[in-house]
C-alpha cells in the first residue's frame, strides 16, 4: 500500500510546477494511470458495448462491466446496483425523476440548505409542477445541519435529498444517522456524495438509502462520468432517459424496459470514462487512503488556523469538516482575492460555488474556497498563507 | 474589436501584460471612478447574472453615461472601462455590438463567468440606447 506523497503520480504538477491546486472540490487532478487508461481504451478497445457480436465489442463490454465491479467493490455495493451516468448532476436528476410520482399537492420534499444547486433544482421544478412544498433542513450556528428542526420532516414528506458533504462549507454529514432517520420514517432518500466520496470511506452496505450520487472527476477519475448507486430495495420507476440499451422489447404498442439499474443506462455510455474511472479506483485502492485523508484534514486545519489568525470569516462546516475551507476577508472581495491569487499561481474558487441557498444560509454573498486533495502538501498551505499575508499587506490597509 | 470601439482606458488595459499589474490598474480605475448614491444600491438597479453585487445607472446627455458600483474592485474597474467605451461610442456602432466582454475573455482578462456578467451590462446599454432612441428612457 503506497504511503506518503503521491504528487508525482499526477502529471499535471509536472506540467505546471508553479501552480498550487486548491480547487479539488471543483475537480481533482488525474493520476497518470487514468490519463493512460483513456488513451488505452481508444487505442486498444474502442467498440460499442452490449451491441456487437464480434470479439472487440465483447472485450469493451467486459472492461466496462469490470469498471462497474471495481466501483461497486470500492463502495461496498453490488455491481447490479451501480449505474454509470454522465455526471453527478445527471445522477441527481435521474434519482429525482425516479421518485417524482410520489410528489403531489399537500406533500412536501425535504432538502438541506447545504445542497448543491444540482440537488435542489430538479426538486424545485418537480414540486412546482405538482404544487408540493419544498422544505429545507436548516443549519445550526456551527454550520452543521439541524435534522431535528421543527416543521421540516413530517408525515407528508415524500422524498428527501441530503448531502454527505457540503461543497460550500465542507460540512460532513453523519451518514449512518441520516440514513436511519429517513429509513425509520419510510421516506425515500437521495444522498449527494459528490464531495464526501473523495475524502472518506463510504460503505453503502451499511446504509439505508434509495439513491447515492457521485462524480468520477471529483475523485481522480475522468470528466463525463457520474455514478448512481441504487439502494438494496430501490425500485426503478419513471425512467428519466429512454432509448437504446435500456429496453428488452419494443413494438408499436410500447416497450418493455430492462430490469433494475440496467434500465437507467440509455444510449451509448461513456465506456472510456468508465474504464479510466476503474483505473482511478485501482489507484485509490493501492494507497493508504486513511493516512492520506488524515493528512488532508490536518492541512485543512492548519489552513483554517492560519487564516483565522489573519482575520478571515469562515463558512462554518461543523466539527469535522471535509478539507474544504470557505472564507472571506473584510479587506478584499472574494472575487478580487481569487483573481489575484490566480495570477500568483494559486487555483481557488470564488463565489457561491453553485450552492446559492447554502451561501444565504451561511450568511455569505461569496467566499474564496480552498479545497484540498490527496496530493496537497504542507508547502502548498505555507505558500498560500504567505500570499494571503502579502495581499493583506498590499490591499488591507 | 472590429469597429474600434475602444477607449483610452481600454487601450491601457489591453497593453498591460502582467496580470497583477492589470488587477492594480482596474482597482485604481475603480477607486477613481464616481460611485452611485447609497439610495441607488437597490435590487432594481442590480446587474442580473453578475455573481458579485453590482449596481448600475444609465443616463443620456448626448452620450451614454454609465455609473457603476460593485463590491468587487475588479468588476467595477472593468465596468468603468466599459462606461468609457459606451460614452465615446456613437449609438449606431454601440448597437451593432460593443464587444468589450468578448475581447476581455479572448485576452484572458476575464473568466467566462465574468464575461457573461459584462455581456449582460453591454446588453443593458444597448437596450437603454434603443429606449432613448425611441424617446423612452425607462
Amino acid at each position: 500500500m503506497k504511503k506518503g506523497n503521491v504528487r508525482t503520480d499526477f502529471p499535471f504538477f509536472e506540467s505546471n510546477p508553479s501552480l498550487v491546486w486548491l480547487d479539488s472540490a471543483a475537480t481533482t487532478q488525474k493520476p497518470k494511470c487514468v490519463i493512460d487508461a483513456l488513451t488505452e481504451f481508444y487505442n486498444k478497445y474502442n467498440s460499442n458495448v452490449f451491441r456487437g457480436e464480434y470479439p472487440a465489442s465483447d472485450e469493451a463490454t467486459r472492461i466496462y462491466l469490470e469498471a462497474k465491479e471495481k466501483v461497486a467493490r470500492f463502495f461496498g455495493a453490488s455491481a447490479e446496483n451501480v449505474v454509470f451516468t454522465y455526471n453527478a448532476t445527471d445522477s441527481l436528476n435521474i434519482a429525482a425523476h425516479a421518485l417524482k410520482d410520489r410528489v403531489s399537492a399537500k406533500r412536501n420534499v425535504v432538502v438541506s440548505v447545504l445542497e448543491h444547486n444540482s440537488a435542489i433544482l430538479p426538486w424545485m421544478k418537480i414540486c412546482a409542477d405538482a404544487g408540493a412544498e419544498m422544505r429545507y433542513i436548516p443549519v445550526k450556528t456551527d454550520g452543521s445541519l439541524d435534522y431535528d428542526a421543527d416543521g421540516v420532516i413530517d408525515e407528508n414528506t415524500c422524498a428527501a435529498v441530503v448531502t454527505a458533504g457540503s461543497n460550500f462549507s465542507g460540512y460532513r454529514a453523519p451518514l449512518g444517522f441520516v440514513c436511519d432517520l429517513f429509513a425509520k420514517k419510510n421516506i425515500p432518500l437521495i444522498i449527494d456524495a459528490s464531495q464526501a466520496a473523495p475524502h472518506e470511506k463510504i460503505d453503502v452496505s451499511r446504509l439505508k438509502f434509495d439513491f447515492m450520487c457521485l462524480s468520477a472527476h471529483k475523485m481522480y477519475g475522468p470528466m463525463g462520468l457520474g455514478v448512481l448507486i441504487l439502494g438494496k430495495n430501490t425500485e426503478v420507476n419513471n425512467i428519466y432517459r429512454l432509448g437504446g440499451g435500456m429496453v428488452n422489447e419494443v413494438n408499436k404498442g410500447g416497450f418493455a424496459q430492462k430490469d433494475g439499474a440496467a434500465a437507467l443506462e440509455a444510449g451509448t455510455p461513456n465506456v472510456a470514462g468508465a474504464y479510466a474511472f476503474g483505473a482511478a479506483i485501482d489507484f485509490l485502492s493501492s494507497l493508504d487512503l486513511d493516512a492520506l485523508w488524515d493528512n488532508e484534514r490536518r492541512l485543512a486545519n492548519i489552513l483554517r488556523e492560519e487564516l483565522a489568525s489573519l482575520g478571515a470569516n469562515f463558512a462554518e462546516g461543523g466539527n469535522d469538516p471535509l478539507p474544504v475551507v470557505s472564507f472571506a476577508f473584510p479587506f478584499m472581495h472574494p472575487l478580487d482575492m481569487a483573481k489575484v491569487l490566480g495570477t500568483l499561481g494559486f487555483c481557488v474558487r470564488d463565489g457561491k460555488h453553485c450552492a446559492h441557498i447554502a451561501a444565504d444560509a451561511l450568511g455569505f454573498d461569496s467566499t474564496v474556497r480552498a479545497s484540498l486533495g490527496i496530493y496537497n502538501t504542507e508547502d502548498d498551505i505555507s505558500a498560500f498563507i504567505e500570499k494571503i499575508k502579502y495581499l493583506k499587506g498590499k490591499y488591507g490597509r | 474589436m472590429e469597429d474600434k470601439l475602444i477607449s483610452p482606458l481600454a487601450a491601457r488595459l489591453f497593453e498591460i501584460d502582467n496580470e497583477l499589474d492589470r488587477f492594480d490598474f482596474l482597482a485604481m480605475t475603480a477607486l477613481g471612478a464616481p460611485s452611485l448614491e447609497k439610495s441607488e444600491l437597490t435590487e432594481e438597479n442590480r446587474l442580473v447574472s453578475c455573481e458579485t453585487k453590482t449596481w448600475y445607472r444609465l443616463d443620456f446627455d448626448g452620450a451614454v453615461r454609465l455609473t457603476v458600483e460593485s463590491d468587487s474592485l475588479f468588476v467595477k474597474g472593468l465596468c468603468v472601462v466599459l462606461a468609457e467605451i459606451a460614452a465615446l461610442g456613437d449609438k449606431k456602432t454601440l448597437l451593432r455590438g460593443i464587444g468589450f466582454a468578448d475581447e476581455c475573455f479572448d485576452r484572458g482578462i476575464v473568466s467566462d463567468a465574468r464575461r457573461r456578467g459584462l455581456l449582460s451590462l453591454e446588453n443593458e446599454i444597448k437596450k437603454y440606447i434603443k429606449s432613448v432612441t425611441e424617446g423612452d428612457t425607462k
